[in-house]
């Protein structure tokens, strides 16, 4: 009996403990995101290339600097453009594109954001198809600021279409 | 090993940097700016919503295959009647990467019957999946019929087709469903390839897709749904990757400069690619 009330106390502590955590957790990691709409408006500038892939990233602005890494693979030959959207985000990341992962020394960016870009749309396309690996530089915390989301849209160009802007607007009244 | 290798470079980089502050002024705003990117604190988290990488558009690798010569062969493709045998989650997820991969290889070689009929396909997998909302009420499926003729508009739906499943995906929190749809409509794009028979165009760019499979791999052993059954197929792509890195001429390209998609396969090496994931393509259609 005595051993039954020991385990009742140990599941009861043991429960709180949990839903604490549960809490606690669930309002620092609570970041608005409305996903959709900013996927919406990088794709908005992706014409005259076609719809790849996206990721949206959910910034935590952490008591350090910190980054990110994606891998990007672009085929060889292809043209490619890349638009992050920031304008949702309380406080800027920087956008940097090594052609290199980050463990390799002494890699250079191919692709810096400036200072101008901050809470916009950033452009960019390779001059050279090549596995590429971007970075987002997090700056530390200030205050309250908790997080938000950054959302990266890939396109590709299918060089042997050639009536694509015809099409563009074909397509979006036939499917929206 | 990879992050752990990581993490003890952090560790060196952190004690390195707490030794140093005590003997070197602050550094300003500014000049952390410039720091190189080595001594900012990786986020090292990966897990099944959120991984490190990006998977390329199914559509685009069939459209580089197609650009590099494949012709069309009509006994390749997964036949629609298959369709009625998928009836577990598992062939469903994976038949709708393969017939996709289908729809867009017809849709490339302009085989308008094919088509169509693959879309339709491809929206029963979709609805059988609980995706309606990625063709809607029907107007996706009507326009593609309309505009068959016209490659550009078609492949324009074929994309918003993606887009679609990407947002619905991630609405409902399964972002990582998407590596189970491509990896599938990557082995058919794959096994497309590797059987067109015409091994002196096709080669490089089938050994090009190669460069992505250990991160398809990843995407795979990193889903936690226990409903989807998919380690016959992490186990294959597995299989696939080791035996391509033990391939002489594979080999050799650690000594050289050369592009991967320049590496010449021998005869053996190319016949045992093509077995492979032909063997692997087939577990997946037979589902």
């Amino acid at each position: 009996m005595k051993k039954i009330g020991i385990y009742f106390l140990l599941a009861a502590f043991a429960f709180t403990a949990i839903s604490g955590t549960a809490e606690s957790t669930s309002s620092e990691s609570e970041v608005k995101c409305n996903s959709k709409a900013l996927k919406k408006e990088g794709i908005s500038l992706l014409n005259p290339y076609y719809y790849s892939s996206s990721k949206v990233n959910i910034i935590n602005y952490g008591s350090e600097k910190s980054r990110k890494e994606i891998e990007v693979p672009l085929f060889r030959g292809e043209k490619y453009r890349m638009i992050f959207n920031k304008t949702e985000l309380p406080k800027d990341v920087e956008i940097r594109i090594y052609d290199k992962s980050d463990e390799h020394e002494g890699r250079t960016p191919v692709f810096t954001s400036t200072k101008d870009e901050e809470g916009k749309l950033v452009i960019y396309e390779p001059k050279k198809a090549k596995r590429l690996y971007v970075n987002y530089i997090i700056p530390p915390a200030e205050g309250e600021e908790q997080g938000g989301c950054l959302v990266f849209i890939l396109g590709y160009q299918l060089t042997f279409v050639t009536d694509a802007e015809e099409s563009e607007s074909q397509t979006e009244e036939a499917s929206e | 090993m990879k992050t752990l290798k990581r993490y003890f470079s952090l560790l060196l980089i952190g004690g390195f940097l707490l030794s140093s502050c005590a003997e070197e002024p602050k550094r300003s705003d500014d000049d952390a700016a410039e720091t190189d990117s080595t001594e900012v604190a990786v986020d090292e988290s990966m897990d099944e919503e959120e991984l490190s990488f990006m998977l390329p558009s199914p559509i685009q690798i069939a459209a580089i295959f197609n650009r590099a010569g494949l012709k069309f062969q009509s006994d390749l493709t997964n036949p629609v009647s298959n369709l009625d045998n998928y009836n577990t989650k598992t062939a469903k997820y994976l038949n709708f990467g393969v017939y996709s991969a289908d729809l867009a290889y017809a849709v490339l070689n302009d085989q308008q019957q094919l088509s169509i009929d693959y879309m339709n396909t491809v929206k029963s997998l979709a609805d059988g999946i609980g995706m309606p909302s990625v063709f809607g009420t029907g107007e996706l499926v009507e326009s593609f019929e309309k505009n068959i003729g016209n490659q550009d508009t078609i492949l324009r739906i074929l994309t918003v087709i993606k887009r679609r499943t990407d947002e619905y995906l991630e609405q409902n929190a399964e972002a990582s469903k998407e590596a189970v749809f491509f990896s599938a409509a990557w082995v058919e794009g794959m096994y497309l390839g590797a059987n067109s028979g015409d091994s002196e165009h096709i080669t490089g760019r089938l050994l090009e897709q190669m460069t992505i499979l250990d991160n398809v791999i990843v995407a795979l052993q990193v889903q936690k749904d226990p409903s989807l059954d998919l380690n016959f197929l992490i186990d294959g792509l597995q299989d696939l990757h080791n035996s391509f890195e033990s391939y002489e001429s594979v080999k050799q390209l650690e000594q050289t400069n050369i592009d991967i998609s320049d590496v010449e396969l021998s005869d053996e090496e190319l016949k045992d690619f093509t077995t492979r994931i032909t063997e692997l393509r087939q577990k997946i259609i037979s589902l």
